[in-house]
């Protein structure tokens, strides 16, 4: 370009500006503007991203079903606007209830008091979270009790037995409600029995289901470890303190507690370890996390739903309550009966009405989350879009939180490992609508976590499956450039 | 510039009967179809609550996602300026389009929220990259003649106030007074980002254009 054009261009340029800012532009100004435009490529090409910036309006925004979608949600928002507003949440108490703030609650879970049974119910100043673990090993145990070289009562802080029911024995010999159990023992339970152990005074809660055999490898309050050998072991936890672990353990896995509900199976005679979680999440082996309603088969990697029967019997082995309206309270709370709790794992017809309020269906679920996060709650709808995956698993309205509860991880909750796999969740059960926005939801949240090589795999399969897509032709140019 | 879109019919009430226009309804220059409808929607019609939302999702959608960069944000500041206006539908006189009335509120529940992800940090610009892809298919009509590439890859490289600042002038129709208003800044502030904006914009096209890239042919 010769000085004499550059001085042309810099004069459209100027033009161009006080044209963009309304100014009116003399006659041959305008004449000029017009005229250089057609003859320069350079002022040719800046003419057409202007032009071609005000035709952006009448772009497609949002693939039907999408905007099907957020108009839903625009609705259900709208219609719950139209409520009684529900009372105001201490910024805490969204997640974590308090236990005297319950006392209706509490009312429900009727105790039945048993010597040395320490309560559960008396002490609650801070927030309580529940952890329910199972555990199925494929080997069956000996009925070998021991326990370790010096251990004893007296050997360091045990547990203490605190329901009972059925062939119930340590180190071999039957125990009676109210013994304590020393740090090395070996829990086991006969066919049709249960042993339920607290540890810290009560703050921890620990059922052992029938036929089942558990081990108390760790049990100091900061570090504490069972490890399962056979059978079903639920346990209720309040939150633990920072730097504190609870893990139960088997032979082909572990997981450890880091926020309130998780639970491990491996079934029997499949060697396999399965990682159940009823609320929060549960950290998996190397890090790997399980949420609420979900399960993690970790010895084949594959990841599903929790079956409600399941979670209805591990709970009520423990005698915990989880609320069924949680999606309209968003306050993920849970209470721990004091109690001990019933040997069969299904709640009698009788007790359950009292109890439990009949849960909300899944499309009420899924839109008070959605009401939750129109109000820009979005903590809150991540917590309702988890009930509701947990209270109705098998529905096509916990496929649809599922995602978006990836969408909310991936976004303003700022968790591109939680939106991992929660995309990787929904591709594995099967895909569906919105396969395809999962799909680039997740190379975007492996792009966030900086994991290139999967990233450039991710986008590849894409490509493959989606050529024509938008986020196709992107994605192509992404490769092409070399940047995963 | 700025234009209706999916100009569905104003429905009867569900009720079967149409509301009263109000006296200012009827006179030249009021909107009185789309008057008539936010009336509805102010009583909690729900025919006519759906048939606004139908109406204005897309391009509520879009003028989101025009301001703000990640999908996700735009898909709550979308939701939220569409709930906004349903509730706010008394206040609508029929003096203005109802998609002009609408973006007003579109644009300032989009700001507010750009504004509350910068406070928090929540995304730097690295990380928005991927996200400020088009949802869909740029259509060639949209393109410039001889724009080197898409207007909006343009956009996205530009430092936030700048674009928006665009955005709403050139994409939106917006004078710079109203930009003023809407932004919370003088009208200066908003012409000197207009101008830093089009220099920007200026200098990325002339480069596309003098290392031949191009979104015709190619490589030039």
């Amino acid at each position: 370009m010769s000085t004499s054009d550059e001085a042309l261009c810099e004069r459209w340029a100027e033009l161009s500006d006080r044209k963009m800012l309304d100014e009116s532009l003399a006659e041959d100004d305008a004449r000029f503007y017009e005229e250089h435009a057609k003859s320069c490529p350079v002022c040719s090409a800046e003419a057409g991203a202007w032009a071609s910036l005000a035709d952006l309006p009448d772009e497609p925004s949002l693939p039907d079903d999408q905007a099907e979608a957020l108009v839903e949600r625009v609705l259900a928002a709208t219609e719950a606007k139209k409520l009684p507003l529900r009372e105001e949440r201490e910024p805490e108490a969204k997640k974590l209830p308090l236990r005297e703030a319950e006392p209706a609650e509490a009312k429900k879970l009727p105790l039945r008091e048993e010597p040395g049974v320490v309560s559960l119910d008396e002490r609650r100043t801070r927030n309580r979270l529940l952890a329910g673990t199972a555990a199925v090993l494929a080997v069956a145990a000996g009925v070998v009790l021991y326990l370790r070289a010096g251990a004893g009562p007296a050997a360091g802080p045990g547990a203490t037995l605190v329901g009972a029911s059925g062939d119930v024995r340590v180190t071999g010999e039957p125990v009676k409600v109210g013994a304590a159990i020393p740090m090395g023992a070996r829990i086991n339970v006969g066919p049709g029995g249960h042993a339920c152990l607290a540890f810290d005074e009560g703050r921890v809660k620990t059922c052992l289901g029938a036929s089942s055999e558990l081990a108390l490898a760790k049990t100091d309050a900061a570090d504490r470890e069972l490890l399962l050998t056979e059978g079903t072991v639920v346990t209720a936890l309040e939150k633990l303190a920072p730097g504190h672990h609870f893990t139960v353990s088997s032979p082909k896995g572990r997981a450890t507690v880091t926020g309130t509900v998780f639970s491990v199976t491996t079934p029997r005679g499949e060697g396999s370890l399965v990682v159940r979680v009823h609320e929060g999440s549960v950290e998996v082996g190397a890090g790997r996390a399980v949420e609420a309603g979900q399960e993690l088969d970790v010895t084949r990697g594959v990841e599903r739903l929790v079956d409600p029967n399941v979670r209805d019997q591990e709970l009520s082995l423990v005698g915990v309550t989880l609320p069924r309206h949680a999606a309209f309270a968003p306050l993920p709370s849970a209470s721990v009966a004091s109690a001990e709790p019933a040997p069969s794992p299904a709640p009698s017809a009788s007790e359950a009405p009292e109890t439990q309020p009949k849960p909300p269906s899944a499309a009420e679920m899924l839109s008070a989350a959605r009401a939750l996060r129109a109000q820009g709650n979005s903590a809150g709808a991540a917590e309702g879009y988890r009930r509701l995956m947990a209270v109705h698993p098998k529905s096509a309205e916990a496929r649809a939180a599922l995602l978006s509860l990836a969408e909310l991880q991936l976004g303003p909750l700022g968790d591109p490992a939680g939106a991992l796999r929660s995309y990787d969740a929904y591709l594995r059960s099967g895909g569906g609508g919105l396969a395809q926005e999962a799909q680039y939801g997740r190379i975007q949240a492996l792009r966030r976590l900086g994991r290139a090589a999967e990233e450039r795999t991710a986008i590849e399969a894409f490509v493959k499956a989606y050529p024509n897509s938008v986020q196709a032709r992107a994605l192509k140019s992404r490769l092409e450039g070399g940047s995963p | 510039m700025v234009r209706n879109i999916h100009p569905d019919p104003v429905p009867e009430t569900t009720q079967g009967k149409e509301a009263e226009l109000p006296a200012e309804g009827r006179g030249e220059g009021i909107h009185a179809e789309d008057l008539r409808l936010m009336q509805l929607v102010a009583a909690s019609d729900p025919v006519a609550t759906r048939t606004l939302a139908n109406r204005l999702v897309q391009r509520v959608h879009r003028v989101s996602k025009s301001i703000l960069r990640a999908p996700a944000d735009a898909d709550d500041a979308a939701q939220q300026s569409l709930i906004e206006i349903i509730t706010s539908a008394k206040s609508y006189r029929g003096d203005s389009s109802l998609e002009r009335w609408s973006d007003r509120i579109v644009v300032r529940t989009s700001l507010r929220l750009a504004k509350g992800r910068q406070k928090h940090g929540a995304r730097n610009e690295d990380e928005s990259e991927l996200d400020a892809l088009p949802a869909e298919s740029a259509s060639p009509d949209a393109l410039g003649d001889d724009a080197p590439r898409p207007v909006k890859e343009y956009l996205a490289e530009l430092p936030e106030a700048q674009r928006n600042a665009l955005v709403l002038r050139h994409v939106m129709g917006y004078s710079v007074q109203e930009i003023a208003d809407l932004t919370d800044v003088s009208p200066n502030t908003v012409k000197d980002r207009l101008l830093r904006g089009m220099k920007e914009m200026r200098r990325l096209i002339r480069r596309d254009v003098a290392i031949g890239v191009g979104q015709k042919g190619g490589s030039a």
